[in-house]
């Protein structure tokens, strides 16, 4: 026994040491700013976790901006822009964006409660729902880039930084990381700040996008090439995607804002595949939530029909959601 | 908690130190300390469940005594009949009440009557599957008198609930495990180095391996209706390669683990993806499961006695049976049958008992036949997971349907090449490993053995980094949900 334990401590002391070392730089420098507490969330140079920046400048600025409208939903919400949706809203009112990177039914459930129990008024909601991804999860996201802010999930802050140490420890990203603490180079996805954030609302734009394709779309849309793929017309998803589990969320949801009395809308999001949602979960959505608030922008239309409208595959550009909004709103 | 979790990571070490340092020298100390961490591995994931394990316990546990102190046999087979129905019956429950109900009103509303009956919100227990086929081998075999009704509650107890096997197998046997909890365990340096070795390949096997193919499974499985043939043939060898890393993964982490409590579980996988046949593969694939039937189902149902027609039909029972074990939905009964469908060549021509050799004994190669026979097997294999991936029978035949189409014949689209192409070097390293330890019980058994200890360091910690490296996509045991 003597001689295993000693043979296993030497084996472990060799990956320990370099481990031991790079806790400590991770504590030291947190990375991924999530570790101590910044005046302004949206001003962090790399990116991060989307879920924890938006209740972050959320908390930070509650109580000097009375938020009381909201926009729930995934990286979508790109496309919506928080200002062209303040037009529709009743003067005065304060909206934010609540989103978080792949954001799921659960993330948006857990948000809506969590305004609930902290006495936040939700006059206003849009939930855009995404057919692919809203409903995949059931439970807390895993990775760095997903795992909801620990006041929204209610779970422990040790199992949230641990996914943040988990990523750190990875050579790639440590290496990434040190190598723009070097250079000041931001060459590498994993870590590069793709949007702008405003800092009261929280609105996230893919600005540099817009610029690129404003300077010259034809070279934006050539380089990206097959990621606009070529699309066999309108397909319905096969899949039922909304569970049982799902269903008791936005039965919840649905509570909730029968409590707060909110003008919502629930906006399923469309998307350049041009896959029609599944009319089971449709039905799903308008059972409880209401037929008259529920709008399905899935399949082939007009929405997603050009590529002009996509920044690449999976993102639409502001103009598709002024006119969901427009759309949702009446005009 | 999970195997290849930080919670896991500080619970063993824990476990072992106090079990080896402050409970050796007292059996019986020894084995209520394992079942108190049992309990709390288990409780880890819903303390609720708990009470349910126990009761499965104590059941199996009174019905062995009460079997074997019967003289009678009438009360011995009703005790025996009353612990498999009531154990059947609180599986059942929590597996298959909504199925049923469902299913029900789907055939009602097929007459055109509608019916309004409520699901419940029934959360399925983790590893009750495998509990409960454990304890009701147990009782089984005492009716049997195969073994002697174990006197000692806490072995018994610790027997039905050891947290290395309790939530996805190895279903163990009372005759291999129950004598190990009997008996005084000393640390045994050999096995445990060989224990630590399995762990750390049934971790690069899960985390490595199927978190990897999981990724590109998932995708493609999830948008089915957008991908060519040829794509969706990717995403199925993409999925049985991913339920192979992650089932056997956990099996290996499970049995080395077990081996540094001085426990020896039984195997679980021999190389199944090397089999030359079907039947060849369901004598490695899930070792613990179909021995189970075969020897509970199969056998007492006539087995191979009697005509072929009733061999026949055993052998559809076994494996629809065997389907609907694995999940309430139709997708898994259409898999078991489509396995039977598959056992009847041999079964015809009698050569199911071929092939019980290692493949390629002796050789480094496998010759083009044998080649040809296990990508056959690995085909038929493959295809039938589709069945067990999908969510329900329209998306499985809506993805055999797109399987089996003129796209077939294009090239399959690759969402990210450069993960793809790594993931396919790490996969063809994987298989290489296995191949090579194809003839010993795990792959790392016997691997670089005639290498200097430095050398083979280089190699685990090389495995280590690969797993870290990977760890940040966690996806949790495919079988947990079983």
């Amino acid at each position: 026994m003597k001689y295993f334990l000693q043979t296993l401590a030497r084996f472990t002391l060799f990956l320990l040491v370099p481990i031991l070392l790079l806790l400590a730089a991770y504590f030291y420098d947190d990375p991924f700013k999530v570790v101590y507490k910044y005046a302004d969330n949206s001003l962090l140079e790399l990116a991060t976790n989307r879920d924890y920046v938006s209740t972050e400048l959320f908390l930070q600025n509650r109580e000097r901006h009375a938020y009381d409208s909201f926009v729930f939903g995934s990286s979508r919400t790109y496309g919506l822009n928080i200002e062209s949706w303040r037009s529709y809203l009743p003067v005065g009112s304060s909206p934010f964006m609540f989103d978080a990177s792949s954001e799921s039914m659960y993330g948006m459930h857990k948000k809506i409660r969590y305004l609930d129990s902290v006495g936040s008024p939700i006059s206003n909601a849009i939930i855009m729902v995404c057919r692919d991804c809203s409903f995949e999860r059931s439970s807390n996201h895993k990775g760095h880039l997903f795992i909801k802010h620990p006041c929204i999930s209610g779970e422990s802050r040790l199992l949230f930084q641990k996914e943040f140490v988990a990523a750190f420890l990875n050579p790639v990203v440590f290496g990434q990381y040190y190598w723009y603490r070097a250079t000041g180079n931001q060459e590498f996805n994993i870590i590069r700040k793709i949007a702008e954030v405003d800092s009261i609302t929280n609105n996230h734009a893919l600005a540099y996008r817009e610029r690129a394709i404003a300077d010259d779309s034809q070279a934006y849309y050539s380089k990206l090439g097959d990621v606009f793929y070529e699309r066999r017309g309108e397909t319905v998803d096969a899949n039922l995607r909304v569970k049982d589990i799902h269903m008791a969320m936005m039965c919840d949801i649905k509570r909730i804002f029968d409590k707060h009395h909110t003008h919502y809308k629930i906006v399923v999001n469309p998307s350049y595949d041009q896959v029609k949602i599944n009319s089971e979960d449709l039905s799903c959505l308008q059972a409880i939530f209401g037929k008259e608030f529920v709008y399905d922008f899935t399949g082939k239309n007009n929405l997603t029909e050009s590529k002009t409208k996509y920044y690449e595959d999976q993102h639409y550009r502001p103009m598709v959601g002024d006119s969901i909004l427009r759309k949702v709103y009446g005009e | 908690m999970l195997f290849n979790s930080f919670e896991f990571l500080i619970f063993l070490p824990i476990v072992f130190c106090l079990y080896w340092f402050v409970f050796q020298g007292n059996l019986g100390r020894q084995n209520l300390f394992i079942l108190l961490a049992s309990y709390v591995f288990y409780g880890s994931w819903s303390w609720k469940f708990l009470l349910l394990i126990a009761f499965t316990s104590f059941s199996s546990y009174a019905s062995g005594i009460l079997i074997e102190r019967s003289k009678s046999q009438r009360v011995r087979y009703v005790v025996n009949a009353s612990n498999i129905v009531i154990n059947l019956l609180v599986l059942g429950f929590f597996k298959y009440f909504n199925f049923f109900i469902e299913s029900f009103v789907e055939v009602f509303a097929r007459l055109g009557v509608e019916l309004h009956v409520h699901t419940l919100q029934i959360i399925l227990p983790v590893g009750i599957s495998f509990y409960t086929f454990q304890a009701l081998s147990y009782s089984i075999d005492v009716y049997r008198q195969r073994i002697k009704a174990s006197g000692d509650i806490v072995s018994f107890f610790a027997f039905i609930s050891f947290f290395p096997q309790l939530v996805a197998g190895p279903i163990e046997r009372a005759s291999n495990l129950l004598p190990q909890f009997a008996g005084p365990r000393t640390f045994d340096r050999t096995k445990s180095v060989d224990g630590l070795r399995q762990i750390l390949w049934g971790l690069f096997k899960k985390v490595v391996i199927a978190d990897n193919c999981a990724k590109f499974a998932n995708s493609i499985f999830d948008h089915s209706t957008e991908h060519s043939g040829s794509t969706l043939v990717l995403g199925a060898l993409f999925f049985s390669i991913q339920i192979y890393g992650d089932f056997s993964g956990y099996s290996d982490i499970a049995i080395g683990t077990a081996r540094l409590f001085g426990f020896d579980l039984k195997r679980n996988f021999a190389y199944p993806h090397f089999s030359r046949s079907i039947p060849e593969f369901w004598r490695r694939w899930h070792i613990s499961l179909s021995s189970w039937f075969r020897d509970y189902l199969y056998i007492p149902l006539g087995g191979s006695r009697g005509s072929l027609w009733l061999k026949v039909r055993n052998v559809f029972i076994v494996f629809i049976v065997t389907g609907f074990w694995h999940g309430a939905n139709w997708t898994f009964l259409a898999w078991g049958f489509l396995h039977a469908l598959y056992m009847m060549p041999s079964i015809f021509l009698q050569t199911n008992r071929k092939n019980l050799d290692v493949v390629a004994s002796g050789k480094s190669c496998p010759s083009l036949r044998e080649l040809g026979s296990m990508l056959r097997s690995f085909i038929l294999v493959a295809l039938a997971l589709i069945f067990f991936r999908s969510q329900n029978m329209d998306h499985a035949l809506s993805y055999l349907a797109g399987v089996f189409s003129p796209t077939l014949f294009t090239l399959p689209s690759i969402e990210s090449v450069k993960w793809q192409s790594i993931t396919g070097v790490l996969i063809v390293f994987f298989y290489a490993i296995e191949w090579i330890g194809r003839a010993t019980p795990h792959a790392l058994f016997a691997f670089g053995s005639s290498w200097s200890r430095s050398r083979r360091w280089v190699f685990y910690y090389m495995l280590v980094l690969l797993i870290i490296y990977f760890s940040g996509s966690e996806q949790t045991f495919i079988y947990f949900q079983f």
